[in-house]
């Protein structure tokens, strides 16, 4: 069968933003795969000096511009969507089988187990996201990208234990849940064949939108210097490097900031989209 | 369950849920690694002064003494010595803690000011032009950055048209108002001193409207779906049928309802700028307690971090109960469910 032609991919595209930031995103992801051959100077990504164009602003070789050592930032921009990407992957490689399992056992066992992992869940989403992960990030010992991914993920996982605890609320009530009980099949079964399945158009919606957010923390974590390092091209670094130069040099860091708003941009439409899709509420 | 034990209830959990958070921050600090004592003297101390201060931080304790020292003397308004600032952590925080309150206050207010009637066009006018145009506002609000926010709204309003001030809480050239609350709004009114009230609202403008854009895009959203939603509803139709103006449907019928989910994830939005404040008030040299926790932040304080993120917190908690209490207000049945 095929997917442009099903009625999924017409709920889909019935809003053409939704196709906008399908586009995008798909740009962006070939973009940062591709970077080391598709960027016109891919060696300027590390520590390079070229002080005969340090400071241009945007033209025909240098869209973007060049940075004060003379870097081109286009290049820059486009190396550092893969810092971005990697952030938003790994961040929810960790905290969604976390905040899945402990959403699952919450929900479905019920009694005590609920009640300690919800009470747990609770004060966890009661720390504002951000700030849990900078104390995180200042407990540890010196600031690099490992670190914010680990904060990150210790701020995120609570919510996707609320999404998944609400969806199991509800559908263990079910007949099919009943029935898989009698015929005595065991916790994990019903949890994670039968349950987890019920979850899924929630959650790869869920995952899409915050894929796009788990960026935006990660590039403020960084903006604030307590992400990935110079002389690592990362979004929010740069943007803060410029910000101290504004309003003469203004293309440092605009072009960077702007960067970050596009690839949020995309991965909210989509997400959007997918809501539309699977009629979900996340 | 009558109102009043609802409120009893509600903040019987705020105070579990503050010693959850206190023990989840206790318990980060001391179980990364690391010697907290080594930290705070700095590689170049020597073991036996290491070990003095293990002995005064009483870090040989086992955890659940330290835990308990702790908790005691966070009620004796004892939060330690910030090794960063040398003063004591409490004094840092009265010192810093007013300017962003104040901030985010007049960002939740820019919020809902901004965001709510934003959602209310955009709602009764579905498909319109001003609905295009306030959804579009309202997303752009959602995925930019606010940092990004805080340069673009400098560079309009401070370098290509300087109207606004860009940084710190008030004009050098003035006189300060004498502290009395350290919220400069209130102290200026209360001495009478309207040019320093002027001028520190001029510069609350242009951080508390970067702090509260990606809030305001929130807000809108929903306050657009809601009252569409409400709309549809019989009663509306029934009002429609008495002929009722279109104002008094929309102020009398519709407006409540739609609000509550609003006005629920207020809260929400709180925690949302209480993380925003810690990137605009740097980019707006705002003195206040985020730009506090960046440094200590950097400087590797302890005793600064846990308290900054203490703090952060429980302000967060004391919005989320009063927000659930407007919740009750506007919806007194939610006092019958479980």
């Amino acid at each position: 069968m095929n997917f442009f032609k099903s009625k999924y991919f017409y709920k889909f595209s019935r809003n053409p933003l939704s196709v906008v930031g399908l586009v995008i995103v798909t740009t962006i992801v070939i973009l940062a795969i591709f970077a080391p051959f598709i960027t016109p100077f891919p060696e300027h990504v590390g520590p390079f000096t070229d002080f005969a164009n340090k400071s241009k602003p945007p033209s025909s070789t240098y869209i973007f511009g060049t940075d004060k050592i003379g870097r081109d930032i286009f290049t820059r921009v486009i190396f550092g969507y893969r810092i971005s990407l990697t952030l938003g992957i790994v961040v929810l490689a960790i905290a969604v089988p976390i905040g899945v399992t402990m959403g699952l056992c919450a929900g479905y066992v019920g009694k005590k187990t609920e009640m300690i992992l919800m009470r747990i869940t609770d004060v966890f989403l009661a720390i504002p996201a951000l700030v849990l992960a900078l104390s995180i990030i200042g407990l540890l010992d010196r600031p690099n990208l490992f670190y914010t991914m680990i904060a990150v993920s210790m701020a995120w996982w609570p919510w996707y234990t609320r999404l998944i605890y609400n969806i199991t609320r509800s559908v263990k009530t079910e007949g099919y849940i009943a029935a898989a009980e009698i015929m005595g099949a065991s916790k994990m079964h019903i949890m994670f064949r039968e349950i987890l399945p019920n979850c899924l158009p929630s959650l790869l919606t869920k995952i899409t939108l915050d894929l796009g957010f788990v960026i935006l923390v990660g590039s403020s974590l960084s903006f604030l210097g307590l992400g990935a390092q110079p002389p690592t091209p990362d979004l929010g670094t740069m943007v803060a490097k410029g910000a101290s130069v504004l309003p003469d040099t203004w293309w440092f860091s605009l072009f960077p900031g702007f960067a970050i708003l596009i690839v949020v941009l995309g991965f909210n439409l989509v997400g959007d989209g997918l809501k539309d899709m699977f009629d979900v509420d996340v | 369950m009558n109102t009043l034990q609802y409120f009893l209830r509600r903040i019987f959990v705020s105070i579990i849920v503050f010693f959850g958070v206190s023990i989840v921050i206790f318990c980060l600090a001391r179980l990364i690694p690391g010697d907290p004592a080594r930290i705070a003297l700095g590689p170049f101390a020597t073991d036996e002064m290491v070990e003095q201060l293990r002995e005064t931080l009483h870090l040989n304790e086992s955890i659940f003494i330290q835990y308990g020292i702790f908790i005691e003397k966070l009620f004796q308004g004892d939060l330690g010595i910030s090794t960063y600032t040398k003063r004591p952590v409490l004094v840092d925080i009265v010192s810093y803690f007013p300017a962003t309150f104040e901030l985010v206050l007049m960002s939740g207010l820019l919020m809902i000011l901004i965001g709510m009637p934003l959602g209310i066009l955009s709602g009764k006018f579905k498909n319109s032009i001003i609905d295009n145009v306030a959804r579009l506002i309202s997303l752009l609000g959602v995925v930019t950055p606010s940092f990004l926010w805080a340069i673009i709204l400098m560079l309009i309003f401070a370098f290509w048209f300087p109207i606004l001030p860009v940084s710190e809480r008030m004009n050098e050239a003035l006189d300060p108002p004498t502290l009395v609350t350290g919220l400069l709004l209130v102290d200026s009114l209360l001495e009478g001193n309207f040019k320093v009230f002027g001028d520190a609202f001029l510069h609350l403008i242009l951080p508390g409207l970067a702090i509260a854009l990606p809030a305001i895009g929130n807000v809108a959203r929903l306050t657009r779906t809601n009252l569409s939603d409400v709309y549809e509803k019989q009663y509306i139709e029934f009002a429609k049928s008495y002929s009722f103006s279109e104002y008094r449907i929309a102020t009398k019928y519709a407006l409540k309802p739609a609000s509550i989910p609003t006005v629920t994830i207020i809260g929400l939005d709180f925690a949302f700028m209480l993380g925003n404040a810690f990137l605009v008030e740097t980019v707006f040299v705002w003195p206040g307690m985020a730009k506090y926790g960046v440094e200590v932040i950097l400087a590797k304080d302890l005793n600064g971090i846990i308290a900054t993120a203490l703090v952060i917190t429980t302000f967060f908690l004391i919005i989320n109960m009063i927000v659930d209490f407007v919740v009750l207000l506007l919806n007194p049945r939610i006092t019958t469910k479980d």
